[in-house]
C-alpha cells in the first residue's frame, strides 16, 4: 500500500514525530511505500538542523533526516507553517535578507498543494500530532 | 517532487473531509485549517468541512481580532463561498453544548447528529483534522 504521513506535532513538546517515525520503519519493512511525508504547523519545527539535543537523548530531527535520506524518501516541510516558526531554507534567507537558513537536508519547503497531491496519490494518509 | 499546480497527474480526485476542532486564537491550529481547506478547494478536490468542539467558536460572528493582533479567521471563513466551498457542516451538540445556535454563525451550515457526522466520515476517502 501507498501511504502519506502528515506530521503536525512540534519535537520536544510532542510524541508525534517519534510516533511517525517508528510508524515509517515499520511500514518500509512491511513492504509498503512512502509517497511522502509532509510537516505541518508545528511540525515544521522537526526541519531544523540547529537543535542541540544532549548526547544521551534523542536527535529526532537528525533521525527524521537519516531516515528520509537511507530510503530516500520525498519530505516536504509546509512553506507558510516554517517561514512565521522561523524554518528557513537558502533561497528564503536570500529573499528575505536573513543572514542564516536551517532548513535540514533532504528537506524541501514547499506549498500545502503538495499535501493534496500527496492524498491524491496515496492510498492512505495518516496524520501525526492533534 | 511533484508540480506545485494542479497537473492530470490529479486526475486520481479524493474527497476530502477537513474537521476543524480548535479554539481560533489559541495558537495558529485553527488559521492552518482553514488554510489547508482553501488550498484544496484550488486543487478543485471534492471536499466537505465539519466544525466539531471547541472548532465551532470559529464559526461566531463578531470576532474581533485586531483586539489580540492577530488575523482575523472570520474574513476567512467568510470566503468559503466565494472558493465553492458549501459542504460545511456543525456537530449539533456541540453547538447546543456552547449555547450557540445557527443564527450566531457568520456562515450558512448543516447541523449534523452523532449518526450523521459518522456518516460523513465514511463518505469522503480521507480525513485531516485541525
Amino acid at each position: 500500500m501507498i501511504f502519506s504521513l502528515v506530521i503536525n506535532g512540534a519535537p520536544i513538546s510532542s510524541e508525534a514525530p517519534y510516533s511517525a517515525l517508528r510508524f515509517a520503519e515499520a511500514l518500509l519493512a512491511d513492504g509498503h511505500s512512502i509517497y511522502r511525508v509532509f510537516f505541518h504547523g508545528d511540525g515544521v519545527l522537526n526541519a531544523t538542523n540547529l537543535n542541540v539535543p544532549p548526547q544521551d537523548d534523542l536527535n529526532i530531527q537528525e533521525r527524521w533526516q537519516t531516515f528520509a535520506e537511507q530510503h530516500g524518501l520525498d519530505v516536504v516541510v509546509c512553506v507558510a507553517s516554517a517561514l512565521k516558526r522561523g524554518i528557513i531554507d537558502e533561497g528564503e534567507a536570500s529573499r528575505y535578507e536573513k543572514e542564516h537558513h536551517n532548513l535540514r537536508a533532504g528537506m524541501a519547503l514547499s506549498g500545502l498543494g503538495q499535501l493534496i497531491d500527496a492524498n491524491c496519490h496515496s492510498d492512505r494518509v495518516v496524520t501525526f500530532g492533534a | 517532487m511533484s508540480p506545485l499546480v494542479p497537473d492530470n497527474s490529479m486526475n486520481n480526485t479524493k474527497s476530502t473531509l477537513f474537521i476543524l476542532r480548535s479554539t481560533p486564537y489559541q495558537g495558529h491550529r485553527a488559521l492552518e485549517g482553514i488554510e489547508a481547506v482553501l488550498a484544496a478547494s484550488v486543487f478543485e478536490q471534492p471536499l466537505g468541512v465539519l466544525f466539531i468542539g471547541d472548532g465551532v467558536w470559529q464559526l461566531k460572528k463578531q470576532q474581533q481580532a485586531e483586539q489580540i493582533e492577530r488575523r482575523n479567521l472570520a474574513a476567512l471563513l467568510s470566503s468559503f463561498p466565494l472558493y465553492d466551498i458549501e459542504s460545511v457542516y456543525v456537530d449539533e451538540s456541540s453547538l447546543e453544548g456552547k449555547h450557540l445556535h445557527s443564527n450566531d454563525l457568520l456562515l450558512p451550515v448543516s447541523t449534523l447528529s452523532a449518526a450523521g457526522m459518522a456518516e460523513l466520515v465514511a463518505n469522503h476517502d480521507t480525513v485531516l483534522t485541525f
